[in-house]
C-alpha cells in the first residue's frame, strides 16, 4: 500500500507535467491564449496542491521548516519580480537578500545538524549548543541582525555618492558590522550556556555520563565555532552578491562613467599587493642615525649620552623617516620600490597611489610636481615630459605599465617638487606623504571572491578564539562577569597595537632588547629610585605598565589581522597572512586558552555550594 | 585526565566483586567564601552496595544523602574517605558508561523536546544513530510520553520530566541505577509503575541504590536500607530486619462475626495472651486510586497528559545472561553466578513464620472453616511494569517494628 506522501506527489509531478505539456503543444500549434490560461491554470494548481500538502502533512517533522521555505520563496517571487521591473527594484534587492540569506541559513543548519548526527559526546553537545543559539532568544537576537544587516545596508547608501566610495562603504560596514555582531553573539552564547549550565545544574545530567571535561568544553567551542561559520558563509555569499549588484548600479557622474568603473574594478573589487618605497641605499638610515646621535650629543651630551634609549632612537628614526618622505622646494627625492616580479610575471599594470600634502598650498591648491620612472621622464606624452599636477591632501593613483620594472623586480621612483617652478610661485613649499599609505605602489595578486573568502575565514579565526575565550570565562565565572571578561581580552586584542604604544610612553623606561630578567631588574632600580625621591605616583606608573605589557603579551594581535579595511580597499588578504593568523590566534593563543579552561574545569566541584 | 574507553566491553570493564559500591570513611565538608569549614554534610560515612541489590538510602531533607550520591559520580570530591564504584574511582569517565543516574530534580535542557534530549543523553555514550532511535522509542514507549514526545521538555509537568529523567538514565542499560527521589512530583500510577520498574530491573540483575524520604516508597521495594541524618548513617539492615515486631503477630482472616471474635478473643485471653488491638484492615489509599484510575483506563477516557506506561525496554538486559555472553572465563561466570543468585533470591520469610504462637489448632481449623473461600486482590490481569510472579513471595511488612528512627524522621516522637 502506496504512503499518502507517494500519492501526493503523484498528483503533483503529474499535474505539472500534463499542464506544461498540454500548455507547450498549444503554444507550438499557435494556440498562444489558450496556452497563456493553461499555463497560469498549472502553476495555480502547483502552488495549491503544495500548500494543500504542507498543510496534511504539517505534523510531520521538519515539514514546518520545509513548507515555511516553499511559502517564503512564493511569496518573495511574487512580491519582489514585480517590483524589479520598476521605481522599487532597491526595496526588491533587499526582499530578495533577505530571504536568500534566510533560506541559505536554513539548509546550512540542516547540513550542521547532519554533520553532528554522529554518536559521540563532543558532536552531542555541539549540537546542542547549536539548537540553544537557535531556539533561546539571546543568540537568535544577533542572527537575524546578521541576516537584515547586509540587505538593507545597500538602500542606506547615498546613491550620489561616487560609485566605487559606495562599494567600499558597503563592504567595510558589512563586513565590520557581521564581525561585531558574531563577536557578540558568540561571547554571549558561550558564556550564556556554560554558566546557566552550571547555575541550573544542567551540566550534571551530562558529566555523569563518560563524558570527560575537555570533551564538554570542545563541544560548546565546535558547536560556536560551527555556527559562526555558517552564519560567515550566509553573510559572504549576501556580501558577494550585494556587492556585484551594487558594481552594477549607476555611477555618479555620468559624464566620466569609465573613471568611476575602472576604480571599482580595479581599485575596490580586486586584491592588490603593496609595496612602500625604500632608500636607494639601504645603509642611508643607518648611517643617518649615527650621524645625528653624534651631533646630539656633542650638542647636548647631558641628555644624549653615548647609548640612546629607545625612546630617543625611535624619535630620531621618526623624524629621519618623515624627512625621507619629503621633498623640498626645487629638491628631488628617489624612492625604490622592490619585490615587484609578480606584477611584471602576470604582465598586469602597477597603481603608483600617493597622497602629497603641502602646508602652504597655492591658490588652487594644487601640488605640482615632476616624476621620474627608472630615470625617465614620467608622463612622457609625444617626446615632452607632462608635469604631474594634483590636488594638495588627497589620493590619487597613476597607472605604471608592467614594463617599467626592471628584471630585479624593482621601480625606482624620483620626485621632484616644481612648485617654484611657476612663473608667479609666491609659496615655496615642501610636499611630503605620510609614511606607510601615502606613497606605494600597487599591484593586483587575485580576485575579488577569493580574497573575500580569505578575510571570512580570517573573520572565523578570530571568532573561534573569542569562543575558547568565552569557554574559559564560563567554567570559573558567572555570566555577566565572563561576559565582561571576554570583552575586555577581545578589546584589548584589538586595541593591542596602541596600548602597548601609549604604555611605553605612559612610564618611560628603556628595557629594549632585555630579557625577563633584566627587565625586572630594571623595574626594580626604577621602582626604588622614585620611591627614594618620594616620587610615589612614578612608581606606579612603572608597575601599571609592567602589568600591563604582561597582560598584552599573553593576548593576539587583533589589529594584526583585521581584513576589513583590507578588503574595502581592495586590499590582499593573503594566504600568509591567514596562515599567520591561523597559527598563532587559532592554534597558539586559542590553545592556551583551552588549556586554561581545562586546568580550571577539571578541579571544579561541579556541585558544590557554598554555605 | 582520564577518558572514555569506547573499545571495552561493559562487563570486561564492571569489577566482579560483591560490593558494586563501596564507600569507606566518607566526609564531606562545605565551606564558606572565606574557606572556613560550615557545614558537615556527609560524616566519616561508610557504605556497602552489593551486586544485585535494591539499597535505599533514607534520611530527611539535609541528611547528606544527595551529598553521598554526588561524591559517588564525581561531581563531589570527599573530604576524606574513599569511593569506589564497580572497582574504580568515581573521577574515572569509562567507568559512568555503566551507570544511570537521576537527580533529585530533573535538570533538562528546556529547549529539547523529549526525543531530542533521550537523542542527546544517547551520544553522550557513543551509541550510533540506528541503536539511538531503538532505544528512545522504547524507552518513550515505556515512560509513557510517546504522545508528548515532540513537545519541549520546559512546557512539561514536573511528573513527565521526571518520567523523561528515568528515561535517560536508563538510555545506557546501566549496571548501576542511581535514583535520587525518583517519586517526587509523580501521581500515585506513576509512583507505583516507577516502583515496579526499579523491581523489574532488580530482576533483571541490576544494582539500584534508591535516594528517597519517602519511607513507603523504600519499604515496598528495597532489600536493605540505611538510614543517615546529620550525615552519618544511624542504622542499616534488610528491611524486615529493620521493621519486623518480633513481639508481636497479626493473623489476617475474612471478616468474622461477633460471636466467632468473642471465642478467639477468650481462647487467646485463656491462653494468657495479651489482645492489644483487634481491627478491620483497610485497603491502602494507592490500591484503591489504582483501581479507579484502570477502570477509567479501560473505558478509554482521553488525558493530555502522560499515559500509562507501556512494556519495559527490551535493551535493558539481564546481568546474568550478558554475562554469560560476554565473560571470557567460565570460572568468572560461576563466581559472577555464586555472587549475583544470592543476593537475588534471598529467601523473604513469611510474617507468619516468624513467630510460632502456641495456638490450638482445632480454633484455627474451625476459623478456617467459618470464613470465605478467599479475599479478592484484585482483577489479576497484566499491568505495565508489573512485578512478575515469583516463587519468593513478596515481603509484606507489619506497621509496627523498631521504628525509634523512623520515628524521629516522621517527628513521630513530638506527638
Amino acid at each position: 500500500m502506496s504512503k499518502p506522501w507517494v500519492k501526493w506527489l503523484i498528483v503533483f509531478l503529474g499535474g505539472l507535467l500534463l499542464g506544461g505539456g498540454a500548455s507547450t503543444l498549444l503554444a507550438f500549434q499557435g494556440e498562444v491564449v489558450p496556452a497563456r490560461y493553461l499555463f497560469w491554470a498549472t502553476q495555480t494548481f502547483s502552488v495549491l496542491w503544495l500548500l494543500w500538502g504542507f498543510w496534511k502533512g504539517r505534523d510531520v517533522p521538519g515539514m514546518k521548516t520545509v513548507g515555511a521555505m516553499v511559502i517564503s520563496t512564493l511569496i518573495v517571487g511574487a512580491l519582489a519580480i514585480p517590483m524589479l521591473a520598476t521605481s522599487k527594484g532597491g526595496l526588491a534587492i533587499v526582499m530578495i537578500g533577505m530571504w536568500a540569506m534566510a533560506e541559505l541559513f536554513v539548509i546550512g543548519l540542516w547540513l550542521i545538524r547532519l554533520l553532528l548526527s554522529g554518536g559521540h559526546p563532543v558532536l552531542g553537545i555541539a549540537r546542542t549548543l547549536i539548537d540553544e543559539a537557535i531556539r533561546m532568544k539571546i543568540a537568535l537576537i544577533f542572527i537575524i541582525g546578521v541576516v537584515l544587516l547586509i540587505p538593507v545596508l545597500p538602500i542606506l547608501i547615498d546613491a550620489q555618492e561616487r560609485l566605487d566610495y559606495r562599494i567600499k562603504f558597503f563592504l567595510n560596514w558589512s563586513l565590520g558590522g557581521v564581525s561585531v555582531l558574531l563577536s557578540l553573539m558568540t561571547v554571549f552564547l558561550v558564556c550564556g550556556s556554560i554558566c546557566t549550565e552550571i547555575q541550573r545544574k544542567h551540566i550534571l545530567m551530562t558529566m555523569v555520563k563518560p563524558v570527560s571535561r575537555i570533551q564538554y568544553l570542545i563541544g560548546k567551542w565546535l558547536g560556536v565555532v560551527l555556527l559562526n561559520a555558517l552564519l560567515l558563509a550566509v553573510s559572504g555569499v549576501g556580501i558577494y552578491s550585494l556587492t556585484k549588484v551594487l558594481a552594477q548600479q549607476q555611477v555618479s557622474n555620468v559624464t566620466t562613467p569609465m573613471i568611476e568603473l575602472a576604480a571599482v574594478e580595479f581599485e575596490v573589487l580586486t586584491a592588490r599587493e603593496s609595496a612602500g618605497p625604500t632608500p636607494a641605499d639601504e645603509m642611508d638610515f643607518s648611517t643617518e642615525l649615527r650621524l645625528r646621535h653624534e651631533k646630539l650629543h656633542r650638542e647636548n651630551p647631558e641628555e644624549y649620552g653615548e647609548k640612546l634609549e629607545s625612546k630617543q632612537v625611535k624619535a630620531i628614526q621618526n623624524r629621519i623617516v618623515a624627512q625621507w618622505h619629503a621633498v623640498g622646494p626645487g629638491d628631488s627625492q628617489t624612492y625604490v620600490f622592490r619585490n615587484l616580479q609578480p606584477a611584471v610575471e602576470r604582465n598586469i599594470p602597477l597603481q603608483l597611489r600617493f597622497k602629497p600634502k603641502m602646508s602652504k598650498a597655492p591658490d588652487d591648491d594644487m601640488v605640482r610636481m615632476a616624476l621620474w620612472i627608472n630615470d625617465r621622464p614620467y608622463p612622457n606624452y609625444q617626446g615632452q615630459h607632462v608635469p604631474t599636477i594634483v590636488a594638495n591632501d588627497n589620493f590619487h593613483v597613476m597607472t605604471i605599465a608592467p614594463t617599467y620594472v626592471t628584471a630585479q623586480g624593482t621601480l625606482e621612483l624620483r620626485i621632484q617638487n616644481i612648485n617654484l617652478m611657476a612663473p608667479e610661485a609666491t609659496y615655496p613649499a615642501t610636499i611630503s606623504f605620510s609614511p606607510g599609505k601615502g606613497l606605494e605602489v600597487l599591484y593586483s595578486v587575485g580576485g575579488f571572491r577569493w580574497n573575500l573568502t580569505r578575510s571570512l575565514a580570517m573573520i572565523w579565526v578570530r571568532l573561534g578564539f573569542l569562543g575558547i575565550l568565552g569557554v574559559m570565562a564560563g567554567t570559573f565565572l558567572g555570566f555577566p562577569v565572563a561576559c565582561l571578561l571576554s570583552f575586555m581580552i577581545y578589546f584589548a586584542a584589538i586595541a593591542s597595537a596602541y596600548l602597548k604604544e601609549s604604555l611605553r610612553n605612559y612610564a618611560g623606561y628603556s628595557d629594549m632588547g632585555m630579557n625577563l630578567w633584566q627587565k625586572i631588574n630594571v623595574i626594580g632600580g626604577g621602582l626604588v629610585e622614585n620611591l627614594a625621591k618620594g616620587e610615589f605616583w612614578e612608581s606606579t606608573k612603572i608597575i601599571i605598565r609592567f602589568v600591563g605589557e604582561g597582560f598584552i603579551s599573553v593576548i593576539p594581535e587583533f589589529s594584526t589581522y583585521n581584513p576589513t579595511p583590507l578588503v574595502s580597499d581592495g586590499r590582499v588578504v593573503s594566504m600568509m597572512m591567514l596562515g599567520e593568523a591561523t597559527l598563532w590566534v587559532g592554534f597558539v593563543s586559542s590553545g592556551a586558552c583551552l588549556l586554561v579552561a581545562w586546568w580550571i574545569f577539571s578541579r571544579r566541584e561541579l556541585a558544590k555550594v557554598t554555605v | 585526565m582520564t577518558t572514555a574507553t569506547s573499545s571495552m566491553s561493559p562487563i570486561q570493564a564492571v569489577d566482579t566483586s560483591q560490593d558494586v559500591i563501596r564507600c569507606v570513611g566518607l566526609s564531606k565538608t562545605f565551606k564558606d567564601f572565606w574557606l572556613r569549614n560550615r557545614v558537615r554534610a556527609v560524616d566519616n560515612l561508610s557504605l556497602e552496595v552489593h551486586r544485585g541489590e535494591l539499597f535505599g538510602l533514607l534520611g530527611p531533607n539535609g541528611s547528606g544523602k544527595s551529598t553521598t550520591i554526588k561524591m559517588m559520580l564525581g561531581l563531589l570530591h570527599p573530604t576524606a574517605g574513599r569511593i569506589s564504584i564497580l572497582g574504580k574511582r568515581p573521577e574515572d569517565v569509562a567507568i559512568k558508561k555503566m551507570i544511570g543516574y537521576l537527580p533529585e530534580e530533573s535538570y533538562l535542557y528546556r529547549f529539547l523536546n523529549a526525543r531530542e534530549t533521550l537523542d542527546y543523553y544517547a551520544r553522550l555514550f557513543f551509541q550510533n544513530r540506528l541503536q539511538r532511535r531503538r532505544r528512545v522509542d522504547m524507552l518513550l514507549e515505556m515512560v509513557g510520553l510517546e504522545a508528548v514526545q515532540r513537545r519541549p521538555v520546559g512546557e512539561y509537568s514536573k511528573g513527565m520530566q521526571r518520567r523523561i529523567g528515568l528515561a535517560q538514565a536508563l538510555i545506557n542499560d546501566p549496571h548501576l541505577l542511581i535514583l535520587d527521589e525518583p517519586t517526587t512530583g509523580l501521581d500515585p500510577i506513576g509512583t507505583r509503575q516507577i516502583k515496579d520498574l526499579l523491581l523489574e530491573l532488580k530482576s533483571r540483575g541490576k544494582t539500584i541504590l534508591l535516594c528517597s524520604h519517602l519511607l513507603s516508597d523504600v519499604e515496598d521495594v528495597c532489600d536493605r536500607v540505611s538510614i543517615m541524618y546529620g550525615g552519618k548513617v544511624r542504622q542499616e539492615g534488610t528491611v524486615d530486619q529493620l521493621l519486623t515486631k518480633q513481639e508481636s503477630t497479626t493473623i489476617e482472616v475474612a471478616k468474622l462475626d461477633d460471636k466467632t471474635l468473642k471465642e478467639v478473643c477468650d481462647l487467646l485471653t485463656s491462653r494468657g495472651i495479651d489482645i492489644t488491638k483487634v481491627d478491620q484492615p483497610r485497603m491502602k489509599l494507592e490500591a484503591l486510586f489504582m483501581d479507579i484510575v484502570h477502570q477509567a483506563q479501560a473505558e478509554g477516557v482521553a488525558t493530555s497528559g502522560a499515559s500509562a506506561g507501556g512494556r519495559i525496554a527490551e535493551f535493558l538486559s539481564n546481568e546474568s545472561s550478558l554475562a554469560v555472553t560476554d565473560s571470557a572465563s567460565r570460572g568468572q561466570i560461576l563466581d559472577d553466578l555464586v555472587k549475583v543468585l544470592p543476593v537475588k533470591q534471598e529467601p523473604v520469610k513469611p510474617k507468619v513464620a516468624a513467630v510460632k504462637p502456641k495456638v490450638d489448632n482445632s480454633v484455627l481449623s474451625s476459623l478456617t472453616e467459618s470464613s470465605p473461600a478467599s479475599r479478592s486482590t484484585g482483577d489479576g490481569a497484566a499491568k505495565p511494569f508489573e512485578e512478575p510472579k515469583s516463587s519468593t513471595p513478596a515481603p509484606k511488612k507489619p506497621v509496627a517494628g523498631n521504628h525509634s528512627v523512623l520515628d524521629d524522621l516522621l517527628g513521630g516522637n513530638d506527638k
